[in-house]
């Protein structure tokens, strides 16, 4: 073609272009477009392993980005269990510093403008927390630093305890509990000194003859001791004597 | 040592083996009682046949018949005490009982029998009461033989309690109490 049918050409082209540029209502083009259907057909987990995610993330200014976006909007018109059932979670996170991705955010700012209860109706958590290795990410992550951040008085409030504890099974926690290591471990001389226990006791099993008797047995047994202990050592008995008959010693072990 | 200051290795000795002078001492009791009631019967004995014969009676324990009847009710005493419950009433004050060897409950025959083998350990010299202090689960020669064994049958635990409560009671009114203090060491 000579040069000056090209030039033409090339105007007629700019202009035309121009025109249609001009003309196109770029609004009702997005609005006609099937974002899900076009979403479907994108393999996003190998297009994400291309990209350095890091990197990426450190040049943009988050912040201002969400500001200046209807995210509301722009969620509404994603079918987002669809989206979360395609992606790979777990492999997406390992390769994000959580840390110093959640240090960029203003998180304040950003939950300002999402409607979470809207946005929570379309997920289905289940489904979603059933893929998500939750071990490896809480590791990852400062949880200190982040429950720092928040009002827990505030998040408690919100946690209805009563209705919580009627939906636990107390018997099943106590049957876990071993009681008698417990009692065991409770200081019953301070327990009796402090409480009005040991003058239930008195008076439930005082009286001068049980007084002498406790005696008499006590000093009688401190006899016995002693004796087994130098009988023992004249002897150069190496093993103990069994402290009990078997029959005996098996109901102190119990069932 | 001050029983509040220990706080741990308290024990009920409950179903322990029974050591020599918790025994000994249930047998100086018995004796005590047995012949004393003993006593009591002769000199009741003596009273009656005085006012029936209308002669002066005085028995004692050098007759020949008393002596005998003073030994049969010795085995009666202590027969049926350790068939009937496992224990003398001296055993019951010393807080032991008599039990089978593997420590279930005793057989009326197995008590009677050790009424009836007792005094063969008086009779080998003392001997037989050796095992006492020696035998690995203080067994004397008539345990041995009638298959029994002697145990403590009081809650050192309990009484610890009670030793604690008084002890706190007293505290309360100003008075001094005595000190009970077992330890599983001794």
């Amino acid at each position: 073609m000579s040069d000056p049918a090209e030039s033409l050409v090339q105007r007629v082209a700019d202009r035309v272009v121009d025109l249609v540029v001009h003309a196109l209502d770029v609004n009702a083009l997005a609005q006609q477009v099937d974002l899900n259907a076009l979403v479907v057909q994108v393999d996003i987990d190998a297009s994400l392993r291309k990209i350095d995610l890091n990197a990426l993330l450190a040049r943009v200014d988050i912040n201002s980005l969400l500001q200046r976006a209807d995210l509301n909007a722009l969620l509404g018109q994603v079918d987002m269990n669809a989206l979360l059932s395609r992606v790979d979670m777990n492999a997406l996170l390992s390769r994000v510093d959580m840390n110093a991705l959640l240090g960029r955010v203003d998180l304040n700012a950003l939950l300002s403008q999402v409607d979470v209860d809207d946005l929570m109706r379309r997920v289905d958590l289940d489904a979603l927390l059933a893929r998500v290795d939750v071990n490896p990410l809480l590791q990852r992550a400062d949880l200190n630093a982040l429950l720092g951040q928040a009002d827990m008085n505030a998040l408690l409030d919100q946690v209805d305890v009563d209705d919580l504890m009627r939906r636990v099974d107390l018997g099943a926690l106590l049957d876990r509990v071993d009681l008698n290591a417990m009692v065991q471990r409770v200081d019953t001389d301070a327990l009796i000194e402090q409480t009005d226990l040991g003058a239930v006791i008195a008076a439930s099993s005082g009286g001068a003859a049980s007084e002498a008797l406790d005696a008499a047995r006590s000093q009688a047994v401190g006899l016995d001791q002693f004796i087994d202990r130098w009988t023992g050592r004249l002897l150069w008995r190496k093993r103990p004597r069994p402290p009990a008959p078997a029959a005996l010693l098996d109901a102190q072990a119990g069932p | 040592m001050s029983a509040r200051t220990r706080d741990a290795g308290w024990v009920s000795w409950q179903g322990h083996y029974a050591g020599s002078a918790s025994r000994f001492l249930a047998y100086v009791i018995d004796l005590l009682v047995s012949s004393g009631l003993f006593a009591l019967g002769l000199a009741a004995a003596s009273l009656v046949a005085q006012v029936v014969t209308g002669h002066s009676v005085n028995w004692n324990r050098t007759n020949i018949v008393v002596a005998v009847i003073y030994v049969a009710w010795q085995f009666f005493y202590f027969g049926y005490s350790w068939a009937a419950s496992g224990r003398t009433f001296g055993m019951a004050a010393l807080g032991v009982r008599v039990v089978r060897a593997d420590g279930k409950g005793l057989d009326p025959w197995r008590g009677v029998l050790r009424a009836l083998v007792f005094p063969l350990s008086f009779l080998l010299c003392g001997l037989g009461f050796l095992g006492i202090v020696v035998q690995r689960e203080h067994r004397a020669l008539h345990d041995l033989i009638a298959g029994s064994a002697v145990i403590y049958a009081w809650d050192a635990r309990a009484a610890r309690l009670r030793f604690l409560a008084r002890e706190t009671e007293a505290g309360a009114r100003g008075r001094p109490q005595p000190e009970v203090v077992i330890t599983q060491d001794g």
